[in-house]
C-alpha cells in the first residue's frame, strides 16, 4: 500500500535544529489573531476548519511563515462559505496599498 | 460511553482515509495503553467540514513507548510519547 503521507504530517521526519529565538510580533500578525477569534466567536469558522484549510494548502504555500500559513486558509475557507472572493480581497488590498502609497 | 479502560492495551488503526485526520501517519499500527479517559468530544475530523460532529466520541490519552514507535530509537529505555486519540482510532490489543 502507498501511504501518501502529507505535508504537515511531518512526525519523524528529520527537521534539523529548531530555531528558538523570539521575534516581534508584526501588526497584521496580531489581525489576523483577532479576525481568527471575531469568526470563531460569530460562529463563522471552527478550528477544525482553520487546521483543515491550513493542510489543504500546497506544499509550497505550507512552507510559508506560520500567519501566511493563516491568512491564506481563511482566504480559502471565506471562498469556500461564500462570504469574500479572492478578487474582492485583492482588489481592497489594492485600495489600500494604493491609499498608504499615496 | 468509554469502552477501554486505563491500562488496556489498544492499537491504531492503520487507514489512510482523506481529510482532516487526528491522528499522524507515524502512530498508525502501534500498540500503546490507555493512560486515561478523557471525556467524550464532537468528531473534529467532521467539525474540519462544517458538520456538528456528533455523536461524541470518547478521546483516550494512549501511553506508547517510544522503542515501539522508532525502530531506532536510541533514548532512554523507559521513554513513552502520549497521544490522545479518539475511540473510533483504536481496536483492543
Amino acid at each position: 500500500m502507498t501511504v501518501e503521507r502529507r505535508t504537515h504530517d511531518m512526525g519523524g521526519l528529520p527537521a534539523g535544529p529548531i530555531n528558538l529565538d523570539e521575534h516581534a510580533t508584526e501588526p497584521w500578525e496580531k489581525l489576523i489573531t483577532a479576525m481568527v477569534a471575531s469568526l470563531r466567536g460569530r460562529g463563522l469558522m471552527t478550528i477544525d476548519e482553520l487546521r483543515r484549510a491550513i493542510e489543504d494548502l500546497s506544499p509550497e504555500v505550507y512552507e510559508k511563515p506560520y500567519f501566511e500559513r493563516w491568512s491564506a486558509a481563511i482566504l480559502g475557507l471565506w471562498q469556500e462559505k461564500g462570504f469574500l472572493t479572492r478578487t474582492e480581497v485583492e482588489a481592497k488590498m489594492g485600495k489600500i496599498k494604493k491609499r498608504l502609497e499615496g | 460511553m468509554a469502552t477501554y479502560k486505563d491500562g488496556d492495551r489498544v492499537k491504531v488503526a492503520v487507514t489512510y482515509p482523506p481529510g482532516h485526520r487526528r491522528v499522524p501517519t507515524y502512530i498508525r499500527g502501534k500498540t500503546g495503553e490507555i493512560e486515561r479517559y478523557c471525556g467524550a468530544f464532537a468528531n473534529p475530523e467532521e467539525l474540519a467540514y462544517g458538520f456538528d460532529g456528533k455523536p461524541e466520541r470518547p478521546l483516550y490519552r494512549v501511553r506508547f513507548v517510544q522503542k515501539d514507535v522508532w525502530a531506532d530509537y536510541d533514548g532512554p529505555e523507559g521513554d513513552t510519547v502520549d497521544l490522545e486519540i479518539q475511540e473510533h482510532w483504536l481496536s483492543p490489543a
